[in-house]
């Protein structure tokens, strides 16, 4: 059993420090693989994005989600020739790119417990307002600075996923920053950059 | 599939298999349980956020769509408490189509 960590360029997967990784190569692509932990614990999930930043680091890629392995390197490159053209139509997608993820909420931590059902309602009703202004607002500062953004299921919470150049990251993040600190009553994280995790699939397959 | 495996390589398999920790196997289903009723119960509330911004509704109406609310969330806290689940414990990631809720 190995453990797939992500696919790159097979030009780019050369130049690619391997630290115990193997490089499984077929066509334009190769794939980073390495060894099965016996284990499936909380470090192993960190050692396993750990290796998959360090690869998208250095390269472009399209990684795997944790607990992704394949039978044998076979097995491995088998699904490298039969995904081939629509892992590669990903990777010019995300060419360049990182995946910076936006949060924003409002704390439940001081919320008194609603007087009676219309409050309750009332409350539901006035934060889902409140995220939809904040994605209003948000997509006015990403727009143009993105490829890609997309928004993540959640609940009574806005999850943002935007795909950015490179360069690019600092300047959105510094930016979506500064919106956040004029929010009383939205607590507003701005994480990354990340390998591109939420846009390996197609929007439609990723619901 | 494993015929040409030979038996005293697989019975360990198998008792590897049957070997699962039954309190692990117990909250691992409640927590699925609860993730289904969960899903339901957002799915209720985005429904009555919609119904409520659509207008028509009585305030009557309201109180008692907010009260049967607000009664659900306060059980669910009390079942996760019960249960020492978080409410991020209460989710699935179903890999390329992100997670359930």
């Amino acid at each position: 059993m190995i453990t797939l960590f992500a696919v790159t360029w097979r030009t780019d997967a050369q130049s690619l420090d391997r630290d115990g990784l193997a490089v499984l190569a077929d066509g334009d692509l190769a794939m980073i693989v390495g060894p099965t932990p016996s284990t499936t614990s909380r470090e192993d999930a960190l050692a396993f994005g750990r290796v998959v930043e360090r690869v998208a680091s250095a390269v472009d890629v399209l990684p795997f989600r944790y607990g992704t392995t394949a039978a044998d390197t076979e097995a491995a490159r088998e699904l490298l020739r039969e995904h081939e053209s629509s892992w590669a139509a990903r990777l010019l997608q995300v060419e360049g790119c990182s995946e910076l993820a936006i949060r924003a909420a409002r704390p439940e931590s001081d919320v008194e417990p609603a007087a009676s059902g219309a409050e309750h309602l009332d409350r539901l009703v006035s934060r889902s307002r409140q995220l939809d202004i904040a994605e209003e607002e948000i997509g006015k500062l990403l727009t143009g600075r993105c490829r890609v953004v997309r928004r993540l299921a959640g609940h009574q919470e806005l999850r943002l996923s935007c795909l950015v150049e490179r360069h690019q990251v600092e300047v959105l993040r510094a930016l979506v920053e500064e919106w956040a600190a004029s929010q009383t009553e939205l607590e507003v994280s701005v994480t990354g950059p990340w390998a591109p995790y939420s846009f390996v699939a197609n929007e439609e397959e990723a619901g | 599939m494993n015929a040409d495996v030979p038996r005293d390589e697989l019975e360990p398999r198998r008792r590897a298999r049957i070997e699962a920790d039954s309190e692990q196997v117990e909250r691992g289903l409640v927590q699925l349980v609860l993730t289904l009723v969960e899903l339901l119960r957002q799915l209720m509330e985005r429904q009555a956020i919609r119904r409520v911004e659509a207008g028509g509704l009585e305030d009557d109406q309201v109180e008692e769509l907010g009260r049967t609310l607000m009664l659900l969330d306060e059980k669910m806290t009390e079942l996760r408490d019960h249960f020492g689940l978080e409410p991020e414990d209460l989710n699935i990631d179903l890999g390329p189509l992100g997670r359930l809720l």
